[in-house]
């Protein structure tokens, strides 16, 4: 069982890898001027708020079909976020194979934390 | 800098990050904060961001390898995970009101301990098998593989270890680090588990606390692809590396330069904070 649970988490995190790196080579060789250009790496000295990329799903969607290379990366990392979730979840089925109830609920509570961060319903 | 170049060398140096991190578990997270903030001079906001993304992936893939072999306590992973997740939250939700210059400060606070803590030996004493009430209740003692064969242990003081890992969860969102030494050493001396245990269950519980407060920063904008991406990409990488090498390097040196290193990164990132 740990064995499945190791080679899911492994492959997560390369198709997270690769996918950043696609959406790297692509905003490397591409530059589009659309949704987000390459901004100099001098423009990251002061954070504002307002001026940062792909916020949500939604937002990476839109760069997606614009074919900003950006998007891509920041959809890696959102699947690399996720690769740390995606493992509560199956420790969680896989209390419930075993019937361990208390700890269903344990990794239900863990999961409810994580999903309140990434679905953005805290700020 | 020219952003190609720029995307280019921080990639490199995250490799590196990567490896070293998962060479002497000091974590990507303390090398990625100063090159990003000295280096680059990247804002500290978006160096965190890059830096708590860095960190899922330096310790998602060796935690994989631990629970296979069978020395991470998953029960008392998840069950911590709720004391650091809610800690990350909170964590993550109140950086955003403190000043930069006490982040780098905390950072730098952080920083040393984590050197100091590399150099220190673990405690040695002999397993306490003792069983605290809590512990067995919550179906926390269990055993790990020795050259004995598995040997059980039990595990005690669940509140305070709830309590230090809630606080382990709300300084790494506060700081951008995976804070996997308070969280062993919150395992190993206060809850008097194996070294080992403590140590393969930190490492399980690290990538969970990051991707908490790494949403958080997400949804705040604070993670920028163009710093983010090639950072966790190189980590990933490095951390791949870094596992594979690990039988065959001796950490001990390592480990040493590593610690002067950061420590004098450390000190100067205070330096140039406050003069």
């Amino acid at each position: 069982m740990e064995v499945i649970l190791a080679k899911l988490l492994t492959s997560m995190m390369a198709v997270a890898g690769t996918t950043i790196l696609i959406g790297l080579v692509l905003a490397f060789v591409h530059q589009p001027q659309g949704i987000q250009g390459l901004r100099v790496f001098t423009a990251f000295t002061t954070f504002k708020t307002a001026d940062a990329p792909y916020r949500t799903l939604l937002e990476i969607r839109d760069g997606l079909f614009a074919g900003d290379g950006l998007a891509i990366v920041q959809l890696g990392l959102f699947m690399l976020i996720a690769t740390p979730i995606v493992r509560v979840c199956v420790s969680l089925i896989l209390f419930a194979r075993v019937r361990d109830w208390m700890y269903v609920s344990i990794s239900a509570l863990v999961l409810t934390g994580l999903a309140l961060g990434l679905l953005g319903w805290i700020q | 800098m020219d952003t190609h170049l720029a995307m280019l060398i921080l990639m490199l140096v995250s490799i590196a990050a990567g490896c070293l991190g998962a060479l002497t578990g000091l974590g990507g997270g303390v090398v990625i904060m100063p090159v990003l903030i000295i280096g680059f001079g990247v804002d500290v906001r978006y160096a965190i961001g890059a830096s708590l993304v860095a960190v899922i992936a330096t310790s998602s893939g060796s935690a994989a390898a631990y629970v296979r072999d069978g020395f991470t306590n998953v029960r008392l992973g998840i069950l911590l995970e709720v004391a650091t997740v809610a800690g990350a939250i909170v964590g993550a939700l109140i950086a955003a009101y403190v000043n930069t210059d006490a982040i780098i400060v905390l950072f730098v606070c952080a920083l040393f301990y984590s050197a100091h803590a590399t150099l220190r030996p673990p405690a040695s004493r002999p397993i306490d098998l003792i069983p605290d009430p809590l512990a067995t209740r919550l179906k926390l003692n269990s055993s790990y593989p020795t050259s004995k064969g598995d040997t059980p242990y039990s595990v005690h003081n669940v509140p305070g270890g709830l309590l230090l890992m809630g606080g382990a969860g709300v300084l790494s969102a506060m700081v951008g680090i995976g804070s996997g030494i308070v969280k062993v050493f919150a395992m190993d001396r206060l809850m008097r588990l194996p070294f080992k245990v403590s140590t393969t269950t930190s490492n399980f519980m690290i990538g969970v606390t990051a991707a908490a407060s790494s949403a958080v920063y997400l949804h705040r904008g604070q993670i920028e692809p163009q710093i983010a991406g090639p950072v966790a990409f190189g980590a990933l990488i490095g951390a791949l590396v870094g596992a594979r090498i690990l039988p065959r390097v001796n950490t001990y040196w390592l480990r040493r330069i590593f610690a002067c290193v950061v420590i004098v990164s450390g000190i100067e990132l205070v330096r140039r904070t406050f003069t």
